[in-house]
């Protein structure tokens, strides 16, 4: 955590994409209209969220390993801020759909299964809640936090597959990358990916580093 | 579809033309910019804290 130049990167790609983002050309859709622009906030959101539940269910599997308890911090951290990138992705989606679906929340696959994924999540910190015993609430939300990742990720990337759904890339319907986006978006798109996911790391470690702060003060009282 | 329906999509693109954009894109820059400056002060207060209590 000690070196910077990463979250000067991320500094930079964010302002990259927000400016290009704006600015840049796009291809001309029907209904979507300008609001294709959206592919480079609202789904860089979603990457964000997998990004950190795959750095969280590696340090819930490190600490089942060897019981550091420090893992244990970082499985929590990385999971929390996942929900927060989960809550804005569904939020924004909500807000996109309202005007291009003509519903924030139409019964799509992909929608109510990013519900139940995030409910899932959701029930890891109830979970956590209810344990005075340190140990036995890493040991034990450890063991949870695989199945949460476990249940999450079919759910959003296999069954919309197998059924319809609005979402592209999704039931028969093309991904974005294939038909609806064109070298200028994906310009900004991916740059947009890597400096959420940037983000979002950073964020998880200044949680994790005050929490550690936090532990260390307690144990020395 | 063809190219000139394509066309017929409707765009902002009187706002484009304009340069208004720009005042867009320069208030979320600045939002942004802001944004990032105080992560990087949190981060500069929390590695201020580590380096107190490794003392």
């Amino acid at each position: 955590m000690r070196k910077i130049w990463w979250k000067f990167l991320a500094a930079g790609l964010l302002l990259y994409t927000v400016i290009f983002g704006l600015i840049g050309e796009v291809p001309r859709q029907p209904i979507l209209n300008e609001t294709i622009r959206n592919v480079y906030f609202h789904v860089p959101m979603w990457f964000g969220m997998m990004a950190l539940m795959i750095s969280s269910l590696v340090y819930s599997i490190k600490y089942l390993r060897n019981g550091q308890v420090q893992d244990d911090v970082y499985a929590v951290e990385f999971a929390n801020v996942a929900i927060i990138f989960g809550v804005l992705g569904f939020i924004t989606g909500s807000i996109w759909g309202n005007y291009t679906w003509g519903d924030p929340l139409p019964k799509d696959p992909k929608i109510i299964a990013v519900e139940v994924g995030l409910l899932i999540y959701s029930a890891y910190f109830v979970l956590r809640g209810s344990f005075e015993d340190e140990q036995k609430k890493a040991r034990l939300s450890a063991v949870y936090n695989i199945f949460a990742f476990a249940s999450f990720m079919p759910l959003v990337w296999i069954l919309p597959r197998l059924t319809d759904s609005l979402h592209p890339g999704n039931g028969g319907n093309p991904a974005f990358g294939k038909y609806d986006m064109d070298s200028n978006m994906r310009m900004v798109f991916y740059p947009a990916i890597l400096a959420w996911i940037l983000v979002g790391v950073w964020i998880s470690s200044l949680r994790i580093r005050i929490k550690l702060l936090n532990n260390h003060l307690q144990d020395n009282l | 579809m063809s190219l000139l329906n394509l066309q017929d999509v409707e765009m902002a693109d009187a706002f484009r033309a304009d340069g208004k954009i720009y005042v867009v894109v320069a208030v979320v820059s600045i939002v942004v910019i802001g944004l990032i400056a105080y992560l990087f002060s949190i981060d500069r207060k929390v590695s201020k804290l580590e380096k107190e209590i490794k003392k």
